[in-house]
């Protein structure tokens, strides 16, 4: 069933590549879940500091959701191209809910933004939270399905008969959603909050009284996810885990994670925040990994192995792609720099002289790009003819 | 070859379709938006006319809310859709460009950031320094537009791929340059009208109002001309001879596209007319109305352009049944259909389920008229209603009512016009041993008289 042309590249790469940019999608999307969630309930309190953390929860909810709709394009390309038998076979099965995915994203994310601009209307934030939890339930059941290929065939032929609707989930595991998603949105959630603190630390403007309740709010949230993620991971090892031969793995990981983290939720501070985030960027790696132990090890089992997936050296998409990482890293790397200054005091502030040099010279990358685009083109032109 | 998703009521190829038309909608605004507000934002400091900033405030939170997020997420919708319709055309699409939409991700997070960097800091930061992030958006949001068109363009115009098997000579197709031109003028046309829109929502004596409605206008009118221009002159000479065919052929390219295509064009000139002409008649309501008649046009436009790689998915390479085609096809791939024919189907499809068909013939127990759903659903139902699964409204080119069109309502007779299929320009002939086509026409004939109940008291006949 793997498409006939091949990966581009190693597979290798493009493994290394899934692995490293779920991380980074599942943080944005988990820290926009455990934002919304704190959010709504901070808008059902009357206390001023609970009011003022739920204005900021949304807008981090509302931020973190963009970002991580944008940095789930990237694992959602890779996992298409060396596991797409896995991929396809769920998609096709599950062709509604595949299909319903987007609308439910797109429109949990207009929600959202109706409840930050409006900032008190808490009915569209739940429908907001219960939509973009149907999106999370969704791609659970597609990435989880791909783990059980010797059901594939009964799953879409009940009785022999092929049943073309695509209306039925398969293949989902209630702990391993659990742990991963309301597991991790809180520890997420902890971590925003502490960064949150750590910026502002500075501002005159925002109350010193107000970041350590913020502090002492994320101090919770990491405590409450260590404890999800480690009671919902022991039952996800022993369920799932042990379905594919890997319980200990996963429980060793899940435990690990939750032990850390309540261990730290003790002494994590504002201060610290970013060493915090370092860890949690591991502890996410970690799991990540893990995740992806379980696929290789569960297509194994019917002889298909990854790192033997046929491919081609595809040096002009290759290049193409190294061209625009060049051109583009340091581009998104001014505009943080420049967002980050701004939001230094109060009435905004401009960003160094040299981050300005930065910029400009990100905008002659971009222009060098173009460039590069039409050259190439140019040449495959005088090539073909 | 993977399940079937037929759909769910509405047909897949529908819903592929909607989602396609919303995202290139969002998105040819987005980019060519990020060019007009560069040029408003611009005007503002060169002239010194700070009341312009409250049309950029304006545009911004909009393009923030819904055209970069949800053109960005109807894009990954595109992919959700064809991922459950047509898995393997959009895994040749994958394999031979994942590295190009890698590319088109790291724009993507420069727009996605970008526009909420844009937005919030207005009046934070220089106003040198803002006008740069907005020169950036601008080219990143171009940077997107670059790459699509050479896989957009691939599936109809592979070119030198099919020889070469490389991705270069995919991407730059021979359609990639007179479309990656024509869109981008008519982009213009769509972000002006997104421009009336914004620039009526403010009040009437707004200056901004008056001096964004006029230069939208121009701005506008000299893209859709443009843009017309270089798709009559330029795009459609570069199509291959098969889609110029079917550009004639009423069966494939049904009047109603070019009707729609006009219309789009029509009211969108005129709108954009009028704001040269009579900025004061102008208002939001109008933008909307222009907006939806311009939307109707590019989904005459875009289904047309579908349309005409047909009987494929991928040209000269792979059917819109998934089955690859092509003799001589790149990378050493070897036609699928020759051993389909002569193995069967059943026999060699691992989702080709039906109950004994993986045994031999009637004595497995095999169910003919089951197994002939199996084939069908397989084989026609990404451009066909099949069943009743997708019948809602009629369906999409539904076949038990095209059939009794023809004549074709019992299995002998259908049995005949299967075979005849191959004459069309539009359609590759269906594949599978001599029994498994006996086995369509039987199952064919049950949808018939579902659809037609009539036809069961008249014992089939025609």
């Amino acid at each position: 069933m793997r498409d006939p042309l091949g990966a581009p590249i190693h597979p290798l790469p493009i493994q290394i590549l899934l692995v490293v940019t779920y991380v980074l999608h599942i943080f944005f999307v988990t820290a926009a879940i455990g934002s919304l969630a704190v959010g709504l309930y901070g808008l059902s309190r009357s206390e001023e500091n609970w009011k003022r953390l739920a204005q900021v929860a949304v807008r981090l909810a509302t931020q973190a959701t963009g970002l991580g709709i944008t940095m789930g394009i990237a694992p959602l390309l890779f996992v298409q191209v060396i596991y797409d038998p896995a991929w396809y076979a769920a998609t096709t099965v599950m062709g509604l809910w595949t299909t319903l995915f987007i609308p439910a994203v797109a429109l949990g994310y207009l929600f959202l933004y109706i409840l930050y601009l409006r900032g008190n209307i808490a009915g569209v934030g739940y429908v907001s939270l219960l939509l973009l939890l149907l999106a999370g339930w969704i791609m659970h059941n597609l990435s989880s399905f791909g783990l059980y290929p010797s059901r594939w065939v009964e799953w879409y032929a009940p009785g022999g008969v092929p049943d073309t609707r695509g209306v039925v989930f398969h293949g989902y595991n209630l702990p391993r959603f659990g742990a991963l998603l309301f597991g991790q949105a809180a520890l997420s959630l902890g971590v925003m909050l502490l960064l949150f603190a750590w910026y502002f630390r500075r501002r005159e403007d925002v109350p010193q009284a107000f970041l350590a309740f913020v502090e002492s709010q994320a101090r919770g949230a990491l405590r409450l996810g260590s404890i999800l993620f480690g009671l919902l991971g022991a039952v996800w090892a022993f369920s799932q885990g042990a379905e594919l031969g890997m319980a200990l793995p996963v429980l060793i990981v899940t435990l690990a994670v939750a032990a850390t983290f309540f261990l730290h939720s003790q002494k994590a501070s504002s201060e610290r925040a970013l060493s915090t985030l370092g860890l949690y960027g591991l502890a996410l790696l970690v799991v990540g990994i893990l995740r992806e132990g379980m696929r290789t090890a569960a297509l194994e089992r019917m002889g298909y192995s990854v790192l033997q997936y046929p491919f081609v050296w595809d040096w002009g998409s290759i290049l193409l792609f190294v061209a625009t990482a060049l051109a583009a890293v340091p581009v998104i790397v001014y505009l943080a720099q420049v967002i980050y200054a701004s939001g230094l005091k109060k009435e905004g502030a401009d960003p160094a002289p040299s981050v300005e040099r930065f910029g400009d010279l990100g905008v002659r990358l971009l222009v060098g790009w173009f460039i590069f685009y039409f050259a190439l083109g140019l040449y495959v032109l005088a090539r073909t003819f | 070859m993977y399940p079937v998703w037929e759909g769910y009521l509405i047909h897949s190829a529908i819903v592929v379709a909607i989602i396609a038309v919303a995202h290139v909608l969002f998105s040819h605004v987005t980019v060519a938006a990020t060019w007009f507000n560069w040029w408003v934002e611009r005007k503002a400091l060169l002239e010194n006319k700070p009341y312009l900033q409250d049309y950029l405030k304006a545009s911004a939170l909009r393009l923030l809310m819904l055209a970069y997020t949800l053109g960005a997420m109807f894009g990954v919708g595109i992919w959700f859709s064809v991922t459950a319709s047509n898995p393997r055309g959009i895994s040749t699409l994958i394999h031979n460009f994942v590295f190009y939409w890698a590319a088109e991700w790291f724009w993507f997070i420069i727009d996605v950031f970008g526009i909420a960097v844009y937005y919030y800091t207005f009046g934070r930061v220089t106003p040198k320094t803002h006008a740069r992030i907005g020169l950036i958006l601008a080219l990143a949001a171009s940077g997107t537009l670059a790459i699509i068109v050479g896989i957009l363009g691939f599936k109809l115009t592979p070119g030198a791929w099919l020889q070469t098997g490389l991705s270069l000579d995919g991407f730059y197709n021979p359609s990639f340059w007179p479309m990656l031109f024509a869109r981008f003028a008519l982009m213009f046309a769509l972000t002006a009208l997104y421009a009336l829109l914004v620039a009526g929502s403010l009040p009437k004596d707004h200056p901004a109002r008056q001096e964004v409605i006029p230069l939208a206008g121009k701005v506008g009118l000299v893209g859709l001309l443009l843009g017309s221009a270089l798709v009559v002159f330029w795009y459609v000479p570069s199509l291959h001879e098969h889609a110029k065919t079917l550009l004639r052929i009423p069966q494939a390219i049904q009047p109603v596209f070019y009707i729609k295509m006009a219309a789009g064009v029509i009211a969108s000139g005129l709108v954009l007319i009028t704001a040269i002409l009579s900025p004061k008649r102008v208002s939001a309501p109008l933008g909307y109305l222009a907006l939806a008649l311009a939307f109707l046009g590019l989904f005459g436009a875009e289904r047309t352009r579908e349309v005409l790689r047909k009987p494929d998915v991928i040209y000269g390479y792979m059917g819109s049944n998934q089955i690859i085609y092509a003799e001589k096809a790149p990378r050493g791939i070897k036609a699928e259909a020759p051993r389909l024919n002569e193995e069967g189907v059943l026999q060699r499809l691992p989702f080709a389920v039906a109950p004994g068909a993986k045994g031999a013939g009637p004595t497995s127990g095999l169910d003919p008229v089951e197994a002939g759903r199996v084939l069908v659903t397989l084989q026609c139902s990404s451009c066909h209603t099949v069943s009743k699964n997708t019948a809602f409204l009629g369906g999409l080119r539904p076949l038990p009512p095209l059939l009794k069109r023809r004549g074709m309502t019992d299995a002998p007779a259908i049995r005949a016009y299967l075979e005849a299929i191959g004459g069309f320009p539009y359609m590759h002939p269906p594949v599978g041993t001599s029994e498994e086509k006996e086995y369509m026409a039987m199952y064919l004939e049950k949808p018939i008289k579902e659809f037609f109940p009539e036809l069961r008291t008249e014992g089939g006949a025609k």
